[in-house]
């Protein structure tokens, strides 16, 4: 009796076509197993160690984390991090939001814009590092041009603690807008046009519709792109290991740079994972709060 | 009335050629400063183009530190890694879409789940287990790890699910078997997300420097983002004209397949988005 509606249950789960579907999962997911799900509750576990690679893990529970609030270097990557990416995002989501409405106008040729605006996006960061870097020179093209036409003195684009960061926030920008415009654009294109007929027909100018129908309706756009950028900004490495390491002094000197020098360089892998954790849990909360205050009902 | 229109519609283009040209200035910048001599790299007021098409830049950097060896690399991990994930990411995706089994949800769930947490987080662990199997400065462990991506399950399921159920069926009533049904009939059906999932794995293997720099130390396993940055600190940090070549050369495979496949990127992204 209690066999056979065992069997019956076994049977039930592992009918044929259920144990196919599941062999089909299995190797994706023996792959997360190993490849993802294994190092962070690995990385979750060495944060609260200390640990140089070679000796044994010695336990530490929230040391590492309560040494971190401590280390003035640590608050000052902290720091560099959140300006960085507060500046980023907000020039990033006006920018590509701007491309995409004159974009998505009705008008000819706007294809082959769309082409220009988004080439920047396929190039690799160490590329646009390079070329980035070469025209932010004292005499690059960028201070040639301030020369020529503004007849501004040169800045010292990458050498000053004072325009380093914002250096990096404008080529972030110029290499990354293009891509969020894409979205953008379909967002847009997703809002019915019967409603600017509508709005025409009772005579809303071009600001109104934007702020009454535009904005409203392109919320879950909105939800996306803020959680995307955000964690592309925290997460943001190349330009910053390539164009400034970090400098000058600790002006750009971001946590995945720290993380990186502790893991990689000082060996100190507690540490590293630690800090990995904070970023992880700033994006985490991050992405909480963008869902709350996009998830606000959407009204017709 | 039609005046005014008018007078919009030609601030608006007016913007957007602004635009567009800031946007291709530093791309063009590029591209004419590695035809210059040195000199007209380093000049006082700005010159937009070289006076003499200096094709030798090219081949200096072809030929210079292991430029070659960066580039083939590059193109290997990147092809392998971009087959690799189409392959099981459809696998996975179809298991997930067609077939209902307990716990799939949960599954469907936790491989979500991979998307949100950063690289940085799995970098040192992963590191470790690379170390485990003896990957370090080999191609398994460029590629490995890359091999698959929540994105592209995400990705996958989404299109396969809209493909009818029909046409399994009557594969399965014919006597298909179930992975003939999955290669011969899901896949073909797939190309146009295959194209998509494959152009953008591409592009974020082949961008890809935080992993390559991490697993690799000798010069001969180096992909082209490690090699470039080497060469940016080396003696061609400042001859700006052979290293603006390289990056010509490390970008052409992109800025080509961008432009034949301009539609199926900008697919790709609206769907799901791009990762790296």
């Amino acid at each position: 009796m209690r066999i056979k509606e065992i069997q019956l249950l076994f049977q039930k789960i592992f009918s044929q076509r259920k144990l196919v579907g599941f062999l089909f999962v299995l190797p994706g997911l023996v792959f997360f197993m190993i490849f993802f799900f294994y190092p962070v509750i690995n990385a979750i576990y060495i944060s609260f160690t200390r640990w140089n690679l070679f000796t044994s893990k010695q336990f530490v529970g929230l040391g590492n984390f309560v040494e971190l609030f401590q280390d003035p270097d640590f608050l000052q990557s902290f720091k560099v991090t959140g300006y960085f990416s507060l500046g980023t995002c907000l020039l990033l989501w006006i920018t590509s939001l701007s491309l995409a409405l004159l974009i998505n106008s009705n008008l000819k040729f706007t294809k082959l814009f769309q082409i220009f605006y988004f080439l920047p996006s396929i190039l690799s960061l160490t590329v646009v590092t390079i070329v980035w870097s070469y025209m932010y020179r004292r005499l690059g093209l960028i201070n040639m041009f301030l020369k020529a036409v503004f007849d501004i003195s040169s800045i010292p684009w990458l050498s000053s603690s004072k325009y380093a960061l914002l250096s990096i926030t404008i080529m972030m920008v110029w290499c990354w807008a293009g891509y969020y415009m894409i979205i953008f654009l379909a967002g847009l294109r997703g809002i019915p046009f019967t409603l600017y007929e509508a709005a025409k027909i009772d005579g809303a100018n071009w600001w109104h519709t934007l702020i009454r129908i535009t904005f409203p309706l392109l919320k879950p756009t909105f939800l996306f792109i803020s959680i995307v950028s955000v964690m592309a900004c925290l997460q943001a490495f190349a330009p910053f290991l390539l164009m400034t390491s970090g400098g000058p002094g600790s002006s750009t000197r971001v946590m995945t740079l720290k993380i990186y020098g502790d893991a990689f360089f000082r060996l100190r892998m507690g540490r590293a994972a630690a800090e990995s954790m904070i970023l992880f849990l700033i994006m985490f909360i991050f992405s909480l709060i963008q869902i709350r205050v996009f998830r606000s009902e959407v009204t017709y | 009335m039609i005046e005014r229109a008018l007078l919009e519609k030609i601030a608006v283009y007016l913007v957007l050629i602004i635009l567009g040209i800031i946007f291709t200035i530093p791309v063009f910048w590029m591209f004419s400063s590695s035809f210059k001599s040195l000199e007209n790299t380093l000049t006082v007021s700005i010159k937009w183009l070289p006076e003499k098409l200096h094709f030798e830049n090219y081949t200096e950097i072809w030929g210079a530190e292991q430029f070659k060896t960066y580039f083939s690399n590059s193109l290997v991990v990147a092809i392998t890694v971009t087959f690799a994930t189409i392959f099981l990411a459809s696998l996975t995706g179809y298991g997930l879409s067609k077939f209902d089994f307990p716990g799939r949800q949960v599954i469907f769930l936790f491989i979500l789940s991979t998307m949100m947490v950063p690289f940085q987080v799995i970098a040192i662990p992963l590191y470790i287990i690379v170390r485990y199997f003896g990957w370090i400065d080999t191609y398994q462990g460029l590629i490995i790890p890359g091999a698959l991506s929540g994105f592209g399950v995400f990705f996958m399921k989404q299109y396969i699910q809209t493909i009818s159920n029909e046409f399994i069926d009557v594969a399965r009533i014919d006597g298909c078997s179930e992975f003939g049904i999955f290669w011969r009939i899901i896949l073909p059906l797939s190309k146009p997300a295959l194209a998509a999932l494959g152009i953008l794995t591409f592009l974020g293997s082949w961008n890809n420097l935080l992993w390559p720099l991490i697993v690799i130390q000798s010069e001969g396993l180096k992909t082209l983002p490690l090699g470039l940055a080497k060469i940016m600190q080396s003696e061609y940090g400042v001859r700006y004209n052979v290293l603006m070549s390289g990056a010509v050369i490390a970008s052409a495979p992109m800025i080509v397949a961008f432009l034949i496949f301009q539609r199926r990127i900008t697919k790709g992204i609206t769907l799901g988005g791009l990762k790296g």
